[in-house]
């Protein structure tokens, strides 16, 4: 088959690298040892050009790493250009400044050749299992403590394993084994999306890419642009609130600072779009820290579900878009800031991304989602039989209010699956007491907010805990009049705890959980009125909310209701 | 004469399969009636006793079995008119199936709506009670709140309740004794136990399979009561068996204790039907393709073993049922083409029956798979099903011009061409997810195709997957009815039991084996089984402790004792490093599941020279027709058979057309097909087949 680039070759060629990248996901994910990246999906794969652009990404890859791959690779050809590369060379690191914004995540990056030259990049990055480091998770204070730092260097210089670097990270590693199978496992990704891109390329008789690229780039760029020229010019402007976390030099459990902030102006002019998060407060002394590459990464993945929510990634999106992340912030700290908790600030940037284009694209936003960020609780200790364990558990909060639809129970943006009630009890002391939707946790609104969940239990022996967790403080807001989600609380026998606590749950003691509802969307006031009532009906909102937040004074007998005076509906 | 027949209802066809013991075979395809679907199988049955020469009585006296797959338990979860359910379950837990897991499917779509629940919060009703990890009681069941919560379940007319109570696979007794009285105080109603549906561990698959089961046992058990007395009244004194979503059959006693078995009933005839056609050839190494109007099902089968995994989700509903592992895809003869961002794209929406492809003069103006068939000559221009059904191609061609070809500024061959191509493109992808995706090479299996479209497509796309050969079947376009004649009866067994290895007490892994498999031969004795035609396989699922996933491993059949830890373990690592690659062989692992599979085999149906009409050979060259094949770019004359009249034991170099009366086999060229006396047509590339 001739390779004419008519608009169906193009499309097919295109699906066919997004199903190579997709084929080295699968053989990342069967491969690797450790459960991060084959239960929590904690990797993706891409193929980039030889001008660090992103040309097809997996399709379950996380928001971040799949946009960040592009990033490193431009930093990677600043330290090795590109006529400097060799077949079968391997390039990795694991810098934050120029990754993923966490020094546990370790990308690689492999130059694919045909007749001689450089036609594109295969990368791949995942969450190590363990890199060292002084695990203090959210008591880090610097990157130092975090993990072995990898800057950027050949793991195989042309099919050559780099031994020094191998045996560093090895012993490095609390977890060698896992660590260097992990690795491993890359290397067959990115072996395989070389392997699988020349089968294609032959098959269409390619010499290059060039055409392709500018094809498939052009036509994302131009859709892109179509939807940003689609909204009125303007500078739109917004910021979002988070909670503050405790100060890792300061004894006891004392927070390092006011509220962080998080503003963001976004500025639509013609075609363009430009994304600068001046203003945002400065940096924090613990891992609450994002870096630009991460916070970029959801900015534009914020902006890509608002605009192209449909088409497969690529850089041609990124083109129309300029995102500004002023140094010494919080959503770009300085080297050498600890960020291991990155993702609660990053996570937070859609939501602001959100609230400043709401007024002008009130159909295609979300409400703040009570799951950004997520909460992650780690458990370990000994179990009755005397056994150590040691188990992140994923909780997620209420998702926000679209135009159409009301939030869920639901981890966005990140798309994390829970544990069951059973298993936590099966492999560790615990008994869990409930697990139930938290009422009136929604944020009213003409759509309202998913609903928190509660989940509380017992320990029935001594357990270490650890929590990454936000918006205890400060709520999810709602977005055009809707009212924000409520707060979350984590509680130890009565006593509430800090956001980013860690500790002790002895035996005997109860831990509960209540995450946080999701933001509404639009005047409350304004909600279908057997909306209102059928959530009462379903227990989900107690008749004083309906009375409070809508407005109606709803008879339980009957189901009739009366607006609440004075207000007028 | 003992007859033995299949019968698959779908949502546009009723496929009827009639088998004479001697190996000949009958087809008759009708079109569904969904308000009353024995209507569909009295005509398919009328056509069956025609081609025997019998009346429908006479045939119907002298068939011992019929065997029935059913969209029903599937229709009613996607059309959500099941029934009206109510759920007792732990106090605290009630939120399970809203909660679900937490995570979107479609990650990218910012406002993807949450599942319609399938039993609403007001009734999902707390009853105190609490049975701890091992078994004990923490708490005493309060029977009191059973009673409570059935008045609200009587006022709000429920007439199916779920029980599922937390670790209830541990200590059933709090589950039964609610079950008991629930049944007592509402004794109209159909009461499903969770221990009964699904014994196993993780609360929100174990709820949400025991909800499905009371949404959709009521209208499976008006449906089965419907078909029964349709062919008892009809004189049919012999067994009527069910497809399930194992592949396997059962007798209604069994489907309607556990309705979830039902869901995938149909398409799960797929790996089975592959077999018992690629078995002729010795071949059980198999790659199933199912195309039809709406949908492509594909399903891997190698060793002769379909893949069967123990939970899925089915419309967004996670069933803990096993359920043969068929990837479906919107790709079919109705998917419409369409214009996304100047690029062309295909499915996953379809024309359906109504309003149909341009060329069916329904209604339909959108340009679909079957159109572009139509305007490349691939498909008879005047019509289809041999004849019984008129087309226009003038209506394809200007569906595919005006919506394709000129807003992309091809001309509308090319338009066409690229619909064809891109439909095969979707479907090679489905194909790689089920095969490349889980380590299997499709170039070492052989694909046996179904489905009224797939024999347009085969060829292509084996090509574009490097599969060497290629069976169609005559019967292809009933491909499920002859999966539901060729299956065996199967029922699958689980109980959790979660324990690291090395502190398991085998005793209580014997019982358990035990029990399991005398329920099995218990259920197969009702079936009419013998014990010698009964197969037992047992299964330990085991994972790595800091997995979440377990990893189903079959184990001997016999008793367990503590000294053969390290040969389960070691069975363990080696099935883990076959799946994933690697093992990790100084790690220990945990004991989730017990599971036991009883198989009782029915005699085997084989075709026979001769097995599928055909009217000879004619003699003269066959008629030709303007077709364009990609190969040749530019339209050429080519060869058009009739499927009746089609040579046997000869092969034939493509280019070539097969009008076949349900289905048109696309022979590309380059391409050597040749038809074997038993009624399958077998595709190889050229120069393989002696020619």
């Amino acid at each position: 088959m001739k390779s004419n680039l008519d608009p169906i070759t193009v499309k097919v060629l295109w699906d066919r690298f997004v199903s190579i990248v997709d084929e080295a996901t699968v053989a990342q994910h069967r491969t690797a040892f450790s459960t991060v990246v084959r239960e929590a999906n904690d990797f993706a794969c891409s193929l980039l050009d030889t001008r660090a652009g992103t040309l097809a990404n997996s399709q379950y890859g996380l928001p971040s790493f799949v946009s960040t791959q592009a990033i490193t690779l431009q930093h990677m050809l600043k330290v090795f250009p590109l006529e400097s590369l060799h077949p079968r060379d391997v390039l990795v690191t694991n810098d934050p400044w120029i990754g993923t914004g966490q020094a546990m995540d370790i990308t690689i990056l492999s130059p694919i050749f045909r007749g001689g030259d450089p036609i594109a990049f295969a990368g791949s990055v995942a969450h190590s299992p363990e890199l060292g480091g002084a695990q203090r998770w959210n008591r880090s204070v610097d990157v130092y403590e975090e993990a072995l730092r990898i800057p950027p260097m050949k793991l195989y210089d042309a099919g050559r394993p780099n031994q020094t670097l191998h045996d560093t990270i090895r012993h490095n590693s609390r977890l060698p084994d896992l660590t260097i199978g992990d690795l491993e496992a890359q290397l067959a990704a990115v072996h395989l999306t070389t392997t699988r891109l020349l089968e294609v390329m032959d098959e269409y008789e390619m010499e290059d890419l060039e055409d392709l690229v500018a094809q498939i780039y052009g036509r994302s760029e131009a859709a892109m642009r179509e939807a940003i020229e689609a909204m009125p010019n303007g500078v739109y402007e917004a910021e979002v609130w988070s909670d503050s976390f405790p100060d890792p030099l300061a004894e006891g459990d004392q927070l390092a600072s006011e509220p962080i902030r998080i503003h963001v102006t976004v500025s639509v002019d013609g075609r363009d779009l430009l994304v600068d998060f001046g203003g945002s407060s400065p940096q924090q002394p613990g891992s609450f820290n994002s870096v630009w590459t991460f916070s970029t990464a959801y900015a534009a993945y914020a902006l890509r579900t608002i605009l192209v929510p449909l088409l497969p990634n690529n850089a041609g999106f990124y083109r129309p878009l300029s995102i500004q992340c002023p140094e010494g912030t919080v959503v770009n700290a300085r080297f050498p800031a600890p960020t291991l908790s990155r993702h609660v600030i990053g996570h937070q940037v859609c939501d602001a991304i959100f609230a400043s284009l709401a007024p002008v694209i009130p159909e295609k936003v979300l409400a703040a989602s009570g799951s950004c960020p997520v909460w992650d609780l780690l458990l370990m200790g000994d179990d009755e039989s005397g056994r150590a364990y040691h188990r992140l558990i994923l909780v997620n909060g209420g998702g926000g209010a679209s135009a159409h639809q009301d939030g869920y129970t639901v981890a966005f943006p990140g798309n994390f699956s829970n544990t069951p009630v059973e298993v936590m009890e099966s492999v560790m002391p615990l008994l869990w007491e409930c697990k139930e939707v938290v009422i009136d946790s929604a944020g009213g609104g003409r759509r309202r907010g998913g609903f928190g969940q509660r989940m509380a239990c017992t320990g029935l022996r001594d357990i270490g805990y650890s929590l990454i967790n936000g918006r205890v403080k400060f709520p999810p807001p709602g977005l055009l009049g809707g009212r924000p989600g409520r707060v979350g609380r984590v509680v130890i026998d009565g006593s509430e705890l800090l956001p980013g606590s860690d500790g002790r749950l002895g035996a005997g003691e109860r831990l509960i959980l209540e995450t946080p509802g999701g933001g509404g969307i639009g005047p409350p006031l304004e909600r279908e009125p057997s909306y209102v009532i059928k959530d009462v009906q379903e227990g989900l909102i107690s008749l004083g909310h309906a009375e409070d937040v809508y407005g109606m004074i709803i008879d339980p007998t009957t189901w009739s209701w009366i607006p609440k005076p004075p207000r007028l509906r | 004469m003992a007859y033995r027949i299949g019968v698959d209802i779908g949502g546009t066809f009723t496929d009827l399969v009639l088998a004479d013991g001697r190996g000949k075979v009958h087809l008759a395809k009708t079109p569904s009636n969904p308000a009353d679907p024995p209507v569909a199988v009295r005509a398919g049955l009328d056509e069956l006793a025609q081609a025997v020469g019998l009346t429908r009585g006479e045939l119907l006296v002298e068939t011992d079995l019929i065997l029935h797959g059913t969209t029903v338990a599937l229709n009613t979860l996607l059309r959500h008119d099941g029934a009206q359910v109510g759920l007792l379950c732990t106090k605290g837990f009630r939120d399970s199936v809203e909660i679900r897991l937490g995570y979107k499917e479609e990650r990218l779509d910012r406002a993807y709506a949450a599942p319609r629940v399938l039993v609403p919060r007001r009734l999902r009703l707390p009853v105190e009670e609490r049975v701890s990890k091992e078994g004990d009681v923490l708490i005493p069941i309060k029977l009191e709140d059973v009673r409570r919560n059935v008045q609200d379940f009587r006022r709000e007319g429920v007439e199916s309740v779920a029980v599922c109570f937390l670790w209830s696979f541990m200590n059933p007794e709090h589950e039964r004794r609610a079950g008991t009285l629930v049944q007592e105080l509402l004794p109209a109603a159909h009461v499903y136990l969770s221990v009964d549906v699904s014994p196993q561990i993780r609360e929100y698959d174990r709820t949400s399979t025991t909800v499905v089961a009371a949404y959709i046992g009521p209208t499976v058990d008006r449906y089965i009561s419907r078909i029964e007395d349709f062919v008892r009244l009809e004189g049919y004194q012999g067994e009527l068996r069910y497809v399930q979503s194992n592949g396997g059959i059962a007798a209604a006693d069994a489907v309607l204790k556990r309705p979830a078995v039902l869901v995938k009933s149909g398409p799960s005839s797929g790996p089975t039907a592959g077999l018992f056609f690629s078995r002729h050839f010795d071949i059980d190494n198999i790659v199933t393709i199912d195309m039809g109007g709406t949908s492509f099902d594909t399903c891997l089968v190698r060793d002769g073993l379909p893949d069967v995994i123990p939970s899925s989700d089915v419309t967004r509903y996670r069933l803990s049922i096993p359920t043969v592992n068929v990837n479906t895809i919107g790709a079919g003869g109705g998917s419409i083409a369409w214009i996304e961002a100047g690029l062309l794209r295909v499915g996953p929406q379809s024309a359906e029956a109504e309003p149909g492809p341009a060329c069916y003069m329904r209604g339909g103006t959108k340009p679909t798979v079957t159109d572009a068939n139509v305007v490349l000559g691939y498909f008879n221009q005047q019509a289809l099903l041999g004849g019984k059904f008129p087309i226009n191609a003038e209506a394809s061609f200007r569906a595919v011009e005006e919506n394709i070809a000129n807003p992309l500024g091809l001309d509308v061959t090319q338009a066409a061409l690229s619909i064809h191509n891109l439909v095969n493109r979707n479907m090679a992808n489905a194909i790689q997810e089920i095969s490349l995706e889980r380590g299997h090479d499709p170039r070492d299996y052989t694909m046996v195709v179904g489905g009224g479209s797939g024999g347009a497509h085969a060829w292509s796309l084996a090509q574009a997957l490097g599969i060497e050969k290629v069976l169609i079947p005559k019967l292809a376009s009933t491909f499920c009815a002859v999966g539901a004649l060729a299956a065996d009866l199967r029922h699958d067994y689980g109980v959790s039991y979660t324990r690291r290895i090395e502190d398991v007490d085998f005793e209580r892994v014997n019982d358990a084996f035990k029990g399991m498999e005398d329920e099995g031969r218990r259920e197969l004795l009702a079936e009419g089984v013998h014990a010698e035609n009964v197969m037992v396989q047992r299964r330990m699922e085991l994972r790595y402790i800091h997995q979440i996933y377990e990893v189903p491993v079959s184990v001997p059949n016999r008793r367990f004792q503590v000294d053969d830890v390290p040969m389960l373990v070691e069975l363990f690592h080696d099935e883990h490093e076959r799946l994933y690659t690697y093992c990790d062989r100084q790690e220990s692992c945990e004991l989730i599941n017990l599971g036991i599979t009883v198989t009782g085999k029915l005699p085997t149906v084989r075709l026979r020279r001769g097995a599928v009409r055909s009217n000879g050979v004619k003699e003269g060259p066959p008629p030709t027709r303007d077709v364009f094949f990609e190969e040749f770019g530019e339209w050429r004359p080519v060869p058009i058979y009739g499927g009746l009249r089609f040579p046997t034991k000869k092969a034939l170099l493509g280019p070539a057309i097969i009008e076949e009366p349900t289905t048109t086999i696309v022979v590309v060229p380059g391409c050597h097909i040749a038809l074997e006396p038993n009624g399958i047509y077998v595709m190889e590339l050229g120069g393989r087949h002696g020619g």
